[in-house]
């Protein structure tokens, strides 16, 4: 007769020791690959379709224009962006509702995103809300 | 008993409960897995914009992105032009309830010139979204 094989509760063990080993290895590989997006920015509300015509059409709205080569222009009167953020803090947006809050920007067609991003970010940051101006 | 006998034994006492660092170390790690949100604009290769006083955008549904060659990008899918990102937001954010539901998440790398921008921009505003444009912060 053949010897029974006498059962062995170490043997049909699964090993688990290792296991929290593993999961810290994946914790700090994790933690060192990430890097941590930041989202900086600003949030603007730029008026459309007929919004926009009504923004555009009033001559006394106040105008920025970004020239070649980043050139600016406030109400035709050439300007630096330090400049032009005092200017638009001094017309005291921040207090004004609807249309007179609003601040038309024209381009010039050749300015470059950063540019037109650094506008935009000052026209926003001193309270006014952006129109773009687009050629017919 | 001498001394070196009484501390064997206490040496011996001393026991550490490791059992249940396995657990804690996945419960790390499932945490991590569900608060996370992937960046899906992580393929996009541009050069973001900078300016000053930009505050923290909050995280949303819907972004918007042109890469250094031109290229447009909605929710980290090419699209062949801004009629397409307008038709794509009109048709995501037609549900839309609250301000923050309607916002685009908008970056365009910082050297392009705007006939490739403009038309984005306006292609977003006409598809009654606001846009939150994403840069660089001067400190």
């Amino acid at each position: 007769m053949p010897e029974k094989r006498k059962k062995n509760p170490e043997r049909n063990r699964i090993p688990t020791e290792s296991f929290a080993d593993v999961a810290f290895l994946l914790i700090i590989f994790f933690i060192l690959v990430t890097t941590l997006q930041r989202t900086d920015g600003f949030l603007t509300d730029i008026p459309a379709g007929e919004a926009a015509e009504e923004a555009t059409d009033d001559e006394l709205t106040p105008t920025v224009r970004l020239g070649d080569g980043g050139r600016l222009l406030f109400n035709d009167e050439e300007t630096t962006l330090a400049e032009l953020r005092q200017q638009l803090l001094d017309l005291d947006l921040f207090t004004k509702e609807g249309e007179e809050r609003v601040v038309l920007l024209e381009s010039a067609g050749t300015s470059n995103y950063q540019d037109y991003f650094a506008v935009m970010a000052t026209i926003t940051n001193a309270g006014g809300a952006l129109a773009i101006v687009e050629e017919e | 008993m001498n001394i070196r006998e009484k501390y064997k034994k206490r040496r011996r006492m001393i026991n550490v409960p490791i059992a249940g660092i396995g657990d804690i170390a996945f419960l790390l790690i499932m945490f991590f897995m569900i608060a996370s949100t992937f960046v899906r604009q992580s393929h996009v290769d541009l050069s973001r914009p900078e300016a000053e006083e930009l505050e923290r955008l909050r995280e949303t549904a819907v972004h918007v992105s042109i890469d250094r060659e031109g290229r447009i990008y909605l929710q980290g899918i090419e699209v062949p032009n801004a009629d397409a990102v307008e038709w794509g937001i009109s048709a995501m954010i037609q549900d839309a309830e609250t301000e923050e539901q309607r916002t685009v998440i908008f970056t365009s790398d910082r050297d392009l010139p705007e006939n490739v921008f403009r038309p984005v921009i306006v292609a977003i505003t006409e598809a009654g979204a606001r846009i939150a444009a994403m840069g660089d912060n001067i400190e």
